[in-house]
């Protein structure tokens, strides 16, 4: 390994506060099958995050999902960005079908309680921070441990992070923390 | 970086901090203008660029027209605001903001709440209102548990930006009134500068009001 090398990896590890989460807990468990699915996308996160944007929005997170017996390329985003707390925003999901050439997703604006609190959440934290999720994502891609599934801002020890899982080779997720304060 | 995060900033309304509902008319009775609310307002504004800041749901910023007639009704009030809150977090329950308002005229006292606490967040949490008539000897609330996206949206990101901070909301109003003495009538967390703050209203003991916003510490 080269010194710059080496110096890239020291930096993205300062920039970061990685937690590699081994498997075997409920959320893993339940994400078998989803693992076992992700290889027949067709479509990264990054292209669910550029739609919200293509949308007119913000993206405040990413996932792909087995649901109905389908994987979905799914984003939540905030139609009048960060700038705009949850109450005067319109927070809403671009999501399709995640299999397919063309990933076409359709536009479902949130009504309903399960879906406002946790994009309303998602959105106060991505407004408590500097961190997008393309760079949380880039990060994670760059530790080069497989390949990105999920993006979602969380708490961590009352901080803004974002919790990115990847899918390592050998079919295993994993949990990557990006501290809120990387840039 | 640190005596930033520490300090208190007392701010006029309109001045520097851009809300999320309407601001209030530039001569609205309810504007206060005294020296001393425009006195911190620099140290806000000279935070090294970042991009640019969230808004904050300013709640307190849209009654602003309200306000004459809610000070004049305070004084009715049998509790203060930190003895509502206190009322409200039992059984596990977190208060998230509160507020005295006037609803079809009466003085109310309104304290949103988490039921479960503010370790689960807003999606696996219960969230309401306690409201009730303060001016009776024992404040008796109605309870509202919020289904409406109005009131959802709102408390979660009220609850989100208490579980961004590190502070209760009785801590805040003690810290706001060791700043500016009075009657504090509205409490309710903010974003400034990608930070959780806490908006203060404070009526004066000698008339009109003031708005003091004490940093969270996250």
């Amino acid at each position: 390994m080269t010194l710059f090398r080496m110096g890239q990896l020291r930096g993205l590890m300062l920039g970061c506060a990685v937690a590699l989460l081994a498997s075997g807990t409920r959320a893993e468990n339940s994400d078998a099958e989803l693992l076992s699915r992700l290889p027949k996308s067709k479509h990264a996160l990054q292209e669910a995050l550029d739609a919200v944007r293509t949308a007119g929005g913000v993206p405040i997170s990413a996932k792909l999902e087995f649901e109905d017996g389908k994987l979905w390329l799914s984003a939540y985003g905030a139609k009048s960005g960060l700038d705009k707390c949850a109450e005067k925003n319109e927070l809403f999901e671009l999501k399709g079908d995640a299999t397919v050439e063309k990933w076409s997703p359709e536009r479902e604006v949130f009504q309903d309680k399960e879906h406002l609190t946790r994009a309303s959440a998602q959105l106060t934290l991505m407004q408590t921070t500097q961190l997008t999720l393309d760079i949380a994502v880039a990060k994670a891609d760059a530790m080069k441990k497989g390949s990105v599934y999920s993006a979602i801002p969380t708490l961590k020890d009352g901080k803004t992070a974002i919790n990115v899982r990847i899918r390592t080779a050998n079919g295993q997720g994993i949990a990557v923390v990006i501290d809120g304060k990387a840039q | 970086m640190k005596h930033w995060m520490n300090r208190l900033n007392v701010a006029a309304w309109g001045v520097a901090l851009v809300g999320c509902a309407t601001e209030p008319a530039p001569n609205s009775p309810a504007q206060p203008a005294t020296a001393q609310s425009v006195v911190a307002v620099p140290s806000v504004v000279t935070v090294p660029a970042e991009p640019p800041p969230a808004e904050h749901t300013g709640e307190a910023e849209s009654k602003a027209h309200d306000d004459t007639a809610l000070l004049a009704a305070l004084p009715s009030a049998k509790l203060d605001l930190a003895r509502g809150i206190a009322q409200a977090e039992t059984q596990g329950a977190r208060a998230i903001s509160a507020k005295f308002e006037l609803e079809d005229g009466k003085l109310s006292l309104s304290v949103y709440t988490a039921k479960k606490g503010i370790e689960l967040d807003a999606e696996h949490n219960v969230l309401a209102e306690l409201s009730g008539d303060p001016t009776q000897a024992a404040w008796q609330p109605k309870e509202e548990v919020f289904a409406d996206v109005k009131h959802i949206t709102r408390a979660s990101y009220h609850l989100t930006l208490v579980q961004r901070s590190k502070m209760t909301l009785a801590a805040v109003i003690a810290k706001a009134l060791a700043q500016q003495p009075g009657q504090v009538y509205s409490v309710e967390p903010a974003i400034h500068e990608r930070s959780p703050i806490f908006h203060v209203m404070i009526a004066k003991a000698g008339g009109g009001q003031v708005k003091v916003d004490v940093e969270s510490g996250a």
